[in-house]
Formats: C-alpha cells, structure tokens, sequence
C-alpha cells in the first residue's frame, strides 16, 4: 500500500517513511536493521550480505529499489525537453525501451545518471538515484512538458540473477523470456498493471518490477512463492553494493559527485572523465553542457 | 578574391546601442543591415508628435551619459546633433516656493555647512563615478579563467581602486553596495537637497532610498560627469545622428520592418526571420533588444542550455517609471521659481523620506500616492518642439510598477490625475495650462518600445547585474552562448542611459570574435 501521504499538514513530522514492502521485507530482517535511502526505510543486511550477494549471483536476489527517484514526463515536448537534459540521443529510446543516460550542467560535468524507461508513446520515465525535480522543474522552462515525481506512486523490486527468469515465468508472467535487455513489457497482475523492464545494477540476468504500491505486497508474495524452487533471497543494499561494484557500474555520491552538491570545483566530473563518452552525442545541436564538452574533448 | 574577415551583420533594433553598433561595424568594414519595428529609428531615445504641433522626447528626455569618444568618432555633432541645452541644473521644488538650485558642486538655497559639505560630496562622488565609468569603455573580463587579457583587467579594476588613496578607498568600498539613504543622512541637513540627491541613485530602478546598491546607481548616473543636457530636437536628434553616421559609414537601416525570430541551423545562428515572412541569412546576428526579448522571444529558451536560460529568466526587469507628457498653452509657472530657471532639470523630490514613502507602494503592486517625478520643458531651451509661446512638459514619474496589482487599465487615468494634482502642488494653474495630456505607464513603455517589463536599463541596475555579471555570467562579453548571436542593448555591460558604450563595446568584441 501506499506508505507516504502528504495530506496530511503534518506529514513533514514525518522523517522516514516504512516501504510498501516493510511487512515482508521486516518479517526477513534478521538483523532487525534498518538504513535510510531517502524518504524510506530499507534493509542494508537481511541476514548474510555474503549470502544475499551469492543469490545474486547463483540464484536470485530481490531488493526494493522503490526509494529510487523517479519522474513522469509527458507532453508535446517530452523527447526535446529530454534531449535537451541529457547528453545522449533520447529519439533513440523506442517506445517499450530503457536507455541509461547522464545529465550535465551548462559547465559539462556530472550531475547525475540514471535511466530513461520509455513508457509509451511520448510518455518517459527518468530514474535518477539523486533528487532532480528542482532541476527538472528549471529545465522546464520554454517547453510543453509535465513533470511528475511519482517515486511514492510507484512501488519496485529489482529480482536479480540467473533463476530470475525462472521465477517470473512460475509467477506467471508469460512471455517474460522475451523481454530482450533493456525491453519493457506489461502484464496484468491481479487486476492491475504490472510492468517488467530487463534492468537492474547487478549487470547478471534481471528484472525490475513496477506496480501500484497497493499491490506490492501481494506482488512480492508471488514472487517469493514462485522463486522457492530457485533459491529466491532478499537482498539488502550492501550485498547490491559488492554486485554493482564489481559489474562496474558507477554511482552518484561515491564514483563521483554529482555536481549540484559539489563544493569545490574541481571535484565536480566530465562524462569524458567517468569513462562515458559513448553517452555523448555530439550529432545533437544542443545539450546541457555541450559547448563545454566540445572544448573539453 | 574574398576577404573572410568581412562578415556580413545583422543588427536587431535601431535603439542608440544598435545604431552605435552598427556605425562602428560598419566603419569597421562589415557588411551592416539593421531592422527596427518602428517607423523610426532610436528604440528609447525619439522625438515623435503625441499631439498636433507638439513634440516630445518619448522615452529618454536627457542628455548626460552620451560618451565623448562616441559622438567624437562617430562625429555626431558634423551628422546633426546639436545642444539646446547643456550644463542644466537641478531645482529641488519646494511647495512653499524655498527651492534648492544644484548647480554642479555649487547649491544655492541651503545653509553654509551644507554648501560645504555639497563640494566634498560632489567632489567624492564624482571621483568613484569615474572609477565606474571607467569601466564603461571595456569589455568586461571574464571570471575565473587564466586568459592575460582578463587578468590584466580585473588588475587594472583593482589599481584604479587603489590608485585612490586610502580613504577614499576606504570610502568608496563602504559606500558603493550601500544605500542613498544611509550616506546622504550623513552628509547634508537639508531635505530638499538630501531629496534631489537621492534620485540619482533611485530614478529609473525599482529602489528605493533605502534600498541597497542605490550608490551604485546614482555612481552610474554620475559616471560621465552628469552634464545634463537636451539636444536640439529632442532625443530622436541624437537617435538621427546616430542613424546617419551609420549610414555614412555603409550601413543599411529599415525600419517598418520588425524580426519576428532568429533563424537557427543546428547549433549556430544564421540569420533572422521578418514578421513578413522574409528570412534574410548572415555571418554574425546582433540584437539590440533586451535579453529576455532577444533570448526568450526570437530565439527561445529550448536553443540555450538550462542553466544559462535560468539565469536569463531571472534578471530583474520590473520598470517602475511612469512618462508624463503635457502639450501646454503657455509657460507653467512654479510658486517661487524665476521663470528663467523653469528650463533646468525640475524635481520633485523635497525629503528622503517622502522619496521612501512614494517607493513603499512600488514593493506592494502600488502606484505611489504622492510621486516623485524628474521634470523636463524642453521647449523653454528648443522651439522646434512647439509653437512659440506654447510648451511641452516631460516628466519622469515614479514609482508606477510594471505588474499593477490592480492591472493598469482601470487605474491609469486615475494615476495620470494624481501625477497633474502632486505638480500643481509646485504648479497651482498648471491644469488650466493644460491642452493635451498622455502618461505611459511601463506596460506601454514596453509595447512601444519593446523592453521587458517597461525597463529603461532593460535590466535592473545592481551590483549583481553589472559589469562581468550583466545580463548574466556566460553573455556578458556581448557574446550569446549560441554561435553567431551577439547582444549590444542596454541589458549588457553597462547599461542604460543614453551612453552608446553597450554598442560600441559589442562592436568591438564582435570585431574582436571575427578575426579570432
């Protein structure tokens, strides 16, 4: 269910808000530990990272990535305004695609990174590990665009590794098998809309799960009953740490340090100087950060 | 055989900056084209009739930042322009008729200490103006780059700072962010003089005495020795001279022929669009209008990048002067006042306090109740603004907020009614002198002449809007962060007035840019 409400005048006395999944995610705390990601609550360690890391890697390990930012973005100028915000070429991103993009200030260094789901036709999700909508919000200005951020309208498990596909596939999600790397597919779940994407930070086998978070504890049973067979564990954030570290992939605050919140200016990065270049398409007559980067390279 | 320094320019706008700009280019070689809306050249600073048989400088009614280098190089004076009128001075009206006359260091009308005290401040303030307008004549250094040129200007800032001695250093650096308020209240005892003193800093801005960086911009009004003068013809003589010096050197003028936008091809500009529909291509295109106009309106915000648009968007533009222009039977006569002096620079300004008191309405959406105003009759000094025995009066009237919190519509009538009623206080028979009357309210200032928000400085005057952050870092070498736009109004580096130094310094950069 919905775990944050803003109804309320006093939601703000509220700090740190339980995740749609907290009943079952609880119930497998072993640790009886919680971190912050956030606005909510989340599990650093169920029982055994090590453990949690190997299901991962053998099995298959679920984790609640609902914390994660995201942002609904529609209108008449959705793909401009996009292709204006980040340095890749977003017209690129088919309907039913994900495509991983960085976002660079007018100076060409890193604000964040984060991934493009293109929902439907003109209609975009943007996943970004940091806060943007104020950025988002500035960038705005001058295009027909709605920007929502619906990170608390949205509940999300990452179920990662090679039993990953198995499991889904028991839980019935038929036709799962075909979702090629960053694919997007739907499903009905329970009456409701259930979408699957082939993402996730582990860079092994894996899916993302996106459901109405009415539906999140019901949709996590299913898959925790689907995936017995395949060794299905929960997994917590330091295990998810150790996989995505070691696929490489980088992450705002510890790789570098995205540039909104960076003091000092030479600690602020390039694309060019994290290794994505390939993200950068010059062939596009305008970005954030272009001119900078044109004279950098 | 074609030489590729030539480039070929298009100048947006014939306002006095884009003129400037256009001469100098165009004596620089370049091929020149400008195109204004209006069917006249001079943006802000025209004589136009706004009734049968009188003229009035419409927007700007004086002469006091022109610089010399200009109107020596352009040869203004050998293209038309000539003084009706120089060296004016400024009558502080007193309702009971004990006005203060400010002749330069001079003032009459005000006690032996204050009189004493007018030579220091005249002699102060005019020495950090200098500092400032020294500044007016460069390009200004960029921030934080390691380039020589920069380096040596931002040096150079600093040595004519120095170069001061120590107290007035020392002076200069506390007094320069503060306000008018603050250091005339210091200075002087007289309300009427301590009055008129302060609208140097707060005529043409949305400060009040009060108000923070009110030094600053009285320093600018002050920066090219505020010799307050009215050309002969008004201000659209300085306009024509302008035009006509461009022309000499080669430049083409249209007016009657408004840009609807610029025209892009990937990621640089190539030309503009007319409201007709004509598309004209060209090396280099110059916009004499206003930042948000020139960025927002012509070019758009989707072709900048977010940061830089952001910061366009959020230059200060709120024009708060309202224009008063009276067709008069026969010459006003002001309570106490020598008909002799009722050419001078009239104000009506007689405490610091009530100066605030009009400016307070201005923060709440309100037009003042009692306003301040800064009068001109040019035809006392220039009869070819009326027939003879006949006079215009022009008034600068604050404070008169762009966005009304009532809307303008309903309540300009009623304000015009309450700017004639606060003269004839000064004036008792003025309404009986009265043949014809029209106030400007910023929001027709900013129709007729096309600035944001009514603005006369196309943005506000401050500290955070000057010199290497004007309009705004990124742009403030006269350069747009779009290839081939260039901006030379008011809204750059320095500022309004009628100075020309926006024009001639984006000249001299885009000259700078063509041969790099």
């Amino acid at each position: 269910m919905r775990t944050v409400h803003f109804d309320s005048r006093e939601h703000y006395q509220d700090k740190v808000f339980p995740s749609p999944f907290h009943s079952r995610m609880e119930a497998l705390n072993d640790k009886k530990t919680w971190g912050r990601w956030f606005d909510y609550l989340s599990v650093p360690e169920y029982t055994c990272s090590t453990m949690e890391y190997f299901a991962g890697r053998n099995a298959c390990g679920v984790f609640d990535l609902t914390p994660m930012t995201k942002h609904l973005i529609t209108g008449a100028d959705a793909l401009p305004f996009l292709n204006r915000l980040v340095t890749r070429e977003v017209a690129k991103i088919k309907v039913g695609r994900v495509g991983y993009a960085v976002w660079c200030t007018d100076e060409g260094q890193v604000i964040d990174d984060g991934t493009i789901f293109h929902l439907r036709e003109g209609e975009y999700r943007l996943c970004s590990q940091e806060h943007q909508i104020d950025w988002l919000m500035i960038n705005s200005f001058g295009f027909d665009v709605s920007i929502v951020e619906d990170t608390h309208d949205v509940a999300g498990i990452a179920i990662q590794g090679p039993t990953s596909c198995a499991t889904l596939k028991r839980m019935g999600l038929t036709g799962v098998e075909n979702i090629t790397p960053f694919g997007i597919s739907h499903f009905q779940f329970e009456g409701t809309e259930l979408m699957v994407s082939r993402t996730g930070f582990t860079g092994d086998l894996g899916y993302e799960l996106w459901i109405h978070p009415d539906y999140a504890e019901l949709m996590w049973d299913r898959v925790f009953e689907a995936g017995e067979h395949f060794n299905i564990k929960p997994m917590g954030s330091d295990a998810l740490e150790l996989l995505r570290i070691e696929a490489a992939y980088i992450m705002a605050g510890e790789e570098f340090m995205p540039a909104m919140q960076t003091v000092r200016p030479s600690h602020t990065r390039s694309p060019f100087e994290l290794g994505l270049g390939w993200l950068v398409d010059f062939k596009k007559p305008l970005f954030n950060g272009r001119r900078a980067l044109l004279a950098e390279k | 055989m074609t030489d590729t320094t030539i480039k070929s320019t298009l100048v947006i706008g014939a306002g006095h900056n884009a003129l400037v700009c256009a001469a100098y280019l165009a004596k620089a070689g370049q091929q020149v084209a400008v195109f204004e809306a209006s069917d006249q050249v001079g943006g802000a600073a025209i004589t136009r009739e706004f009734t049968p048989g009188f003229k009035v400088s419409a927007a700007a009614h004086l002469l006091y930042l022109l610089d010399d280098g200009i109107r020596k190089e352009l040869e203004l004076d050998a293209h038309g322009l000539e003084m009706a009128k120089t060296d004016m001075d400024t009558i502080s009206l007193d309702p009971d008729g004990n006005h203060v006359r400010i002749s330069g260091a001079q003032v009459h009308g005000v006690s032996s200490k204050d009189q004493a005290a007018m030579q220091e401040y005249h002699r102060m303030m005019h020495r950090f103006a200098g500092v400032i307008g020294d500044l007016h004549n460069r390009i200004p250094p960029r921030m934080g780059t390691t380039d020589s040129g920069d380096l040596l200007a931002l040096a150079k800032i600093g040595l004519n700072i120095r170069k001061m001695g120590k107290k007035d250093m020392r002076e200069f650096l506390r007094i320069t962010g503060i306000n008018v308020f603050d250091v005339l209240q210091e200075k002087f005892d007289s309300e009427l003089l301590k009055g008129a003193l302060s609208l140097d800093g707060t005529l043409g801005t949305f400060l009040g005495t009060r108000s923070n960086n009110s030094v600053f911009c009285a320093l600018h009004r002050l920066s090219h020795g505020a010799n307050y003068s009215i050309p002969r013809g008004g201000m659209g003589a300085v306009s024509d001279a302008m035009a006509a010096a461009a022309r000499a050197n080669g430049a083409e003028i249209h007016t009657s022929r408004p840009v609807r936008k610029i025209l892009m091809d990937f990621d640089r500009v190539i030309g503009i669009e007319l409201e007709s529909g004509e598309k004209i291509e060209a090396d280099v295109v110059v916009s004499g209008a206003d930042p948000k106009t020139t960025l927002f309106k012509l070019l758009g915000p989707q072709n900048l990048e977010a940061g830089f648009a952001h910061r366009v968007k959020n230059i200060r533009t709120r024009g708060c002067v309202a224009k008063l222009h009276l067709a008069l039977k026969s010459l006003p006569e002001f309570a106490g006042l020598d008909a002799s002096l009722t050419g001078e620079r009239l104000v009506i300004a007689p405490s610091l306090q009530y100066v605030e008191h009009a400016f307070n309405h201005a923060k709440y959406g309100e037009h003042s109740a009692e306003p301040v105003m800064e009068i001109t009759i040019a035809t006392v000094n220039d009869d070819s603004l009326a027939a003879p025995g006949q006079h215009v009066l022009s008034a600068n009237v604050q404070w008169a907020p762009h966005d009304l919190k009532t809307g303008w519509s309903a309540a300009k009538e009623a304000f015009k009614e309450t700017v004639i009623d606060t003269l004839a206080v000064y004036a008792p028979n003025i309404r009986s002198q009265i043949l014809h009357s029209e106030i400007l309210t910023p929001q027709d200032i900013e129709s007729e002449f096309g600035m944001t928000g009514g603005h006369w400085h196309h943005a506000e005057l401050s500290l955070d809007q000057a010199v290497m952050m004007r309009p705004v870092p990124g742009a403030a070498q006269y350069a747009a962060p779009v290839t081939g736009l260039w901006m030379c109004g008011a809204g750059c580096h320095p500022g309004g007035g009628v100075m020309g130094s926006a024009g001639r310094n984006a000249a001299r950069a885009i000259i700078k840019g063509s041969k790099a």
